[in-house]
């Protein structure tokens, strides 16, 4: 391949018009140039790619960048899971002991499940978990009542204070997972109502709200409790959750004490 | 016209911090080029929203090629130039959304993508006037060429299937045209400054 292929296809490559294997060709031939015929390829390549004065004079609407970082986000958010998910198959049980470091498939699907829980919000669909849909369902019926019924007397506190309740809303690991979990807190009164649906119910596994500390070690367990089907309902009194708080929602093997990360979250009061 | 000021480590360390995750790296690639990958896809997508929808596809994949990016190999608006036309033709071929270009091959006057909804055909009008304007001061091989690979995203073999011509003179058709059509653009430019 002489300069002049070199160049003609360096112009058909500005443009995307190359097929992959003249697109690897051209590739090999350019590495393999002299570097006055590269520097030559490359100029033609930059002023032929350096089209916009063919381009309309239109702007991106200013929600185009709040899109754009959020798709980022989740395709990292995707590629940290996968990546977790491939090295898990390999692993040992997670631990928490804190003289050995949090599995790193753990970490990296923590790191990026609160990266996640922070760009998307409302990350998966908590409507059966939230008091305040769950108050609707009971609207035009015994409300309160309904609600004791389906939550325990916690139901009375966030009954007469919903206004002040905050979400904190959890991603699960496992993209793939159906558990919900998400905590309703009362930042005045430090009390939490935490919500999860579809954990497994296990003779041998339990399940625990954990903070994790910066280097998403095992900071305190908040609560640790059992499945009790479909839906379950956790109080958590004396609830100081602070801005930038790491939580996560892991099961507990309560013959080998081993934890697995099921959801993470970050606090954003 | 967007002003691209080269710095090559700073465009390196900048495509670090976007391989790494680091959300304001990807908030500084989108301001730097965010316009400049938008024009590009307004002008190849059939419409506004798939044309939004490409932005975001574009920046993922320059954040998943970031670590590859060698500013020897390429400054970086280059780099991003390159990057999208490419996702924007792989795009437009696999969405068979390409242009009906039996329709721009006719350089009578008729502009391109005469859809049948209004809002479409004005976004069209609007993405291909200025360079329709310049393509017609082609020659005519030169002008079915860029219109079909510019415009269309066909591929050069569908290009020289379709106007029954080696492939060999479509590659040279269309490096000329565009190095021609590059040299109006920027005289048309200096014109419009003076």
């Amino acid at each position: 391949m002489n300069t002049l292929d070199l160049i003609e296809l360096a112009v058909l490559d500005a443009l995307g018009m190359l097929e992959k294997d003249e697109a690897q060709a051209f590739d090999a031939a350019f590495r393999a140039a002299p570097p006055a015929v590269q520097q030559r390829v490359r100029t033609e390549q930059e002023r032929l790619a350096n089209l916009e004065a063919l381009l309309p004079d239109v702007s991106p609407d200013a929600g185009v960048r709040d899109r754009v970082l959020v798709a980022v986000r989740e395709a990292i958010l995707a590629q940290a899971v996968a990546k977790a998910s491939e090295e898990e198959d390999d692993a040992e049980p997670l631990t928490f002991r804190k003289s050995r470091g949090v599995h790193q498939a753990w970490r990296v699907g923590a790191v990026a499940s609160a990266a996640a829980a922070i760009a998307f919000g409302v990350a998966f669909g908590h409507s059966t978990l939230r008091y305040i849909d769950l108050e609707e369902r009971f609207q035009g019926n015994i409300a309160l009542d309904g609600a004791i019924g389906a939550y325990g007397t916690e139901s009375m506190d966030i009954f007469f204070n919903k206004d002040l309740l905050q979400d904190v809303e959890f991603t699960p690991v496992d993209r793939d997972s159906a558990v919900q979990v998400v905590l309703e807190y009362i930042d005045e009164k430090n009390v939490g109502f935490l919500r999860c649906g579809a954990l497994p119910v296990s003779d041998t596994v339990e399940y625990a709200l954990v903070a994790l500390d910066a280097n998403n070690q095992l900071d305190r367990t908040f609560k640790q409790f059992a499945s009790s089907g479909q839906l379950t309902s956790q109080q958590l009194d004396d609830l100081v959750l602070e801005n930038g708080m790491r939580l996560a929602l892991v099961s507990v093997d309560v013959l080998t004490g081993s934890r697995q990360i099921m959801a993470t979250a970050i606090v954003t009061l | 016209m967007t002003k691209h000021p080269r710095d090559p480590k700073a465009d390196l360390e900048l495509m670090q911090r976007v391989a790494s995750g680091e959300e304001a790296a990807i908030g500084d690639l989108y301001d730097r080029f965010g316009s400049l990958v938008y024009r590009m896809a307004f002008q190849t997508m059939p419409t506004r929203a798939d044309a939004e929808d490409a932005v975001q596809e574009i920046f993922v994949r320059l954040w998943k090629t970031a670590d590859r990016y060698d500013p020897k190999r390429a400054a970086l608006v280059t780099w991003v130039m390159l990057l999208s036309r490419r996702h924007l033709v792989d795009r437009l071929r696999r969405s068979q959304a390409r242009l009906k270009t039996s329709a721009l091959g006719d350089t009578s006057g008729q502009m391109p993508g005469d859809g049948p909804a209004e809002a479409v055909r004005l976004e069209q009008d609007e993405r291909y006037r200025d360079v329709l304007a310049l393509v017609k001061t082609l020659p005519e091989l030169q002008q079915r060429v860029v219109i079909r690979a510019y415009l269309g995203g066909q591929t050069l073999r569908q290009i020289g299937e379709e106007l029954d011509t080696p492939i060999g003179t479509i590659k040279s058709a269309l490096s000329r045209a565009l190095v021609r059509l590059r040299e109006r653009a920027v005289e048309d430019a200096a014109h419009e400054h003076a």
